[in-house]
């Protein structure tokens, strides 16, 4: 009874992300056979337009979507507005939209992240031997909760950011891969847990395995 | 009747999350610019000054960069390259953020000033000073 009830409920959250969300995607492929055909979208005819486009072995799917690739640019769903944050680059905003689910658990293990780097590094800067911890906890966090591929892909939408340095943006990929490489590491060998990943985090500041631009702070010893 | 308890537990859960997200931007503690000014006092910004100054100098100068709202609306970029490399860390590393005090030590009392890009993180929406210890998370 009590896993009936659960299943209930999780098709219903389920349910209801799908329609709030309007769950279905696109593929990339799909948008550029699209936007190749200079259809209008939000046109009267562009469904019945896109659905008699030519195809080929690579978008012969494609009429399926018509309905989606359709509806007017720009068009943002309920949940996907909610859950827009300041600070988002345009790809971070286009996976909130895309995986609204995978989004919330990106931002919460971005907290705990946070929050391990606030207990072992008190003092926090740009680019410092804390950022370099911030980068690795957060990939490493989110490797274990949504798997390596869409865990970078979260992580490399956050580093596509026009703002950054070259420099400070290649500090945060290698830092956010070697979070990613011994987080799984840690899952295959059954050790993973939050307080393996930080001791791996200072030890491989300790190793200078990982990229600091501007070292300053002293490492701990073992996580606080 | 016991779905629609569900359906609205679901709902509640969803909305409490993304209230969650919000709460940890919103809920951070930003100081007011006259009590800004009450602390630190005014110094007319410079920003060859503020860049090279050491922290603990530059927040009377912070309190004129927000009195004069002197970068608002202005393109982030215009504020790396008048104020340099931004050297401390708030939420995002799309919101620029300068020490204006030393560290104090863990758990003290500690102030920087944040430049918060827009939502096409061209231009500055908003500049504030924000409370960076010890401010603590809802989650």
């Amino acid at each position: 009874m009590l896993k009936l009830k659960l299943v209930l409920h999780l098709s219903l959250f389920n349910i209801f992300f799908s329609i709030a969300t309007n769950a279905q995607t696109t593929d990339k492929e799909c948008i550029n056979w699209f936007n190749n055909s200079k259809i209008k979208p939000g046109t009267k005819d562009c469904e019945l337009k896109c659905s008699s486009l030519l195809t080929d072995m690579a978008t012969f799917t494609c009429p399926d979507q018509c309905e989606l690739l359709c509806k007017s640019k720009g068009e943002t769903t309920i949940v996907g507005r909610l859950l827009y944050y300041p600070g988002l680059t345009p790809d971070e905003k286009k996976l909130v939209e895309k995986y609204p689910k995978d989004a919330l658990i990106v931002f919460i293990q971005k907290e705990i992240a946070e929050r391990s780097t606030n207990r072992n590094f008190p003092e926090q800067n740009l680019n410092d031997e804390s950022d370099a911890f911030r980068h690795f906890m957060w990939a490493g966090l989110l490797t274990k909760k949504l798997g390596k591929t869409k865990a970078k892909e979260f992580l490399d939408a956050h580093e596509n950011n026009r703002l950054q340095d070259i420099s400070d943006k290649n500090m945060d990929i290698w830092n956010n891969n070697k979070g990613m490489g011994i987080s799984e590491k840690l899952t295959y060998a059954n050790k993973w847990n939050l307080k393996n990943l930080e001791s791996e985090a200072l030890k491989a500041l300790k190793e200078k395995k990982l990229k600091v631009l501007t070292p300053r702070l002293k490492i701990p010893e073992v996580p606080k | 009747m016991k779905l629609i308890k569900i359906f609205a537990f679901t709902l509640i859960t969803v909305f409490s999350a993304m209230y969650l997200c919000w709460a940890q931007y919103y809920a951070a503690k930003f100081m007011d610019v006259s009590v800004a000014e009450k602390k630190w006092g005014l110094e007319k910004f410079e920003p060859r000054l503020f860049r090279s100054k050491n922290p603990s100098s530059r927040s009377s100068m912070a309190v004129d960069i927000l009195k004069r709202k002197i970068y608002l609306g202005k393109d982030m970029s215009l504020v790396r390259k008048e104020l340099g490399n931004p050297d401390s860390y708030f939420f995002s590393d799309t919101i620029y953020a300068y020490k204006i005090m030393p560290f104090p030590g863990a758990n003290e009392e500690n102030w920087h000033l944040v430049f918060i890009p827009d939502e096409s993180l061209e231009k500055v929406k908003e500049v504030k000073i924000h409370k960076k210890c010890c401010y603590k998370s809802p989650l």
